[in-house]
């Protein structure tokens, strides 16, 4: 599950991390012990960001402003600005909400604002789950606006890595709906 | 010419006679005409008249094509067609699965825009979300259209409000009320009468192609409906009380369709919302609208200039609406 957690010394951790505490901790004192400034670490969907530096800055990650070692990881990150804020956003548990740009693998995105369905009907399953291998040109979706169906396909033959909108709920023009890694 | 290519012998032997008029044409000449042997040419003969056409044979003159019966191939709809694109190349069927699922295969391989797919009869007719659209065989009016819009994927939509105002004013000119349901069922007195069923193919900055699905019930009977559907729908043939000459309705609801597609491309969404509003059952009523997430109650209060749905919520504040089925909320009599 999704949880927030608060550390001492401006560490934060957003979402489900491989990396426990202590490994956090660890690498924070390895750079602070360091003349390294800043320090970004991926590994699949995870992204952390260490940096160091003056007053705590608890914005994203794309600040330039000198901050203190901060730790950030991001999995999932924050819900798309264009969403209604809803108190509750990192909790909710079929949509891991947008990916953090620097993520692989291909997006594939809503062509207009409309109302995101997994299914060919309420009662049937899911065109595809994460994990599923797609074909291109395969269905992964259907968009409606106004009883205008889309059904939306895959650009490139992979893996599902991402399912980053919820079904039967509505989404803009170019949200992010599925992360697709490559074959 | 593909429409000539697609057609039949016995589409063929009809052109000729209908080519004819009130003169015989005789079997040496069809069969010439044809390449086929007389034998050939009569049992053809014999097949359009089991479809209802009346062919008067005598042996010293030949055939000639005395009544045309109620159906919707080329042959009733070509010459009542004024459209410039829409019906001009018809593929016509006796029975399809949908004619938006084989207009879609048309369309994806290739298919121009104002191609047109009808049929007589559906046996997997599609509705919104995964379920059906009856479609008794022979009665009613299946279509789908095929566009080719220069429009942006996010306009696309306003196409299903301009196939709705298209169709209401085909069926106000057959003496019903037709009345709009958001966004797109038309309705006469609270029943429904027609559905449009619109499917897009688009990457994400342009439109490749739209199928637009239209069904209207034009003659059939309470009967030709299926129970669970008898309270809820009509038919133009219920509604007024005389059936319709289906071939005359579909001409006259591409060519209405074709001109407001035209308004469309040149005045852009203004004038089309404009007529909607018009012929709205929805706006001004409290609604229930239902997705498969939740259910919205409010006023509907208008459309937005994509088409969205308007609800005045009881807390004062304004939700958009891009899909959901709306009920009309009625107050309930106190039996």
């Amino acid at each position: 599950m999704a949880a927030d957690k608060k550390k001492s010394n401006g560490t934060s951790v957003f979402g489900k991390t491989s990396l426990d505490v202590e490994a956090l901790r660890q690498i924070v004192e390895i750079v602070e012990a360091s003349e390294v400034t800043q320090l970004i670490w991926r590994n699949g969907d995870e992204k952390l960001i260490v940096r160091r530096g003056n007053p705590i800055t608890q914005v994203v990650h794309s600040s330039h402003q000198p901050a203190p070692t901060s730790v950030h990881v991001v999995s999932p990150p924050h819900q798309p600005a264009a969403e209604a804020p809803r108190p509750s956003a990192a909790h909710r548990p079929t949509a891991p909400a947008t990916p953090a740009p620097e993520k692989k693998g291909h997006l594939i995105t809503s062509p207009f604002v409309g109302t995101f369905y997994r299914n060919p009907s309420p009662d049937q399953p899911p065109f595809a789950e994460v994990g599923a291998t797609v074909r291109k040109g395969q269905t992964l979706c259907i968009i409606e606006a106004m009883k205008l169906m889309n059904e939306i396909e895959s650009e490139v033959a992979g893996k599902v890595a991402e399912i980053l909108a919820e079904n039967a709920q509505p989404v803009e023009f170019g949200q992010p709906l599925f992360r697709i890694e490559p074959a | 010419m593909e429409v000539q290519e697609e057609q039949t012998q016995e589409e063929m032997i009809l052109s000729f006679l209908a080519e004819g008029g009130d003169e015989y044409t005789s079997g040496a000449a069809l069969s010439d005409k044809l390449g086929l042997s007389r034998t050939a040419v009569w049992k053809h003969v014999e097949s359009l008249r089991k479809l209802g056409y009346r062919i008067e044979a005598i042996p010293s003159r030949g055939y000639r094509l005395t009544e045309v019966p109620d159906r919707l191939t080329s042959l009733e709809l070509d010459p009542l067609l004024s459209t410039r694109e829409i019906g001009l190349t018809l593929h016509a069927f006796e029975k399809v699965d949908s004619t938006n699922s084989t207009a879609f295969k048309l369309a994806a391989d290739g298919a121009m825009h104002g191609e047109v797919v009808v049929a007589e009869e559906q046996t997997s007719g599609k509705g919104r979300r995964g379920r059906s659209w009856s479609s008794p065989p022979g009665k009613n009016l299946y279509c789908s259209l095929i566009l080719r819009p220069d429009l942006p994927p996010a306009r696309a939509s306003e196409l299903t409000l301009v196939a709705a105002v298209a169709l209401a004013e085909t069926l106000r000119d057959a003496g019903v009320k037709a009345e709009i349901k958001w966004p797109n069922d038309v309705q006469v007195a609270g029943r429904k009468i027609a559905g449009i069923l619109t499917e897009l193919s688009a990457d994400t900055e342009k439109v490749h192609f739209v199928v637009v699905g239209i069904g209207v019930n034009l003659n059939c009977g309470a009967e030709d409906l299926p129970e669970e559907l008898r309270e809820t729908a009509t038919s133009l043939k219920l509604t007024r009380g005389q059936p319709v000459m289906r071939a005359l309705f579909t001409a006259a609801l591409w060519t209405r369709f074709e001109s407001w597609l035209d308004r469309h491309t040149a005045e852009g969404f203004s004038p089309v919302r404009d007529a909607w509003r018009s012929y709205s059952a929805t706006l001004g009523q409290e609604v229930l609208v239902k997705s498969e997430a939740r259910e919205l109650r409010g006023t509907a209060e208008d459309i937005d200039e994509q088409g969205a749905l308007l609800i005045r919520k009881s807390d004062g504040s304004v939700e958009r609406v891009l899909a959901g089925d709306v009920e009309q909320v009625r107050a309930k009599k106190s039996t």
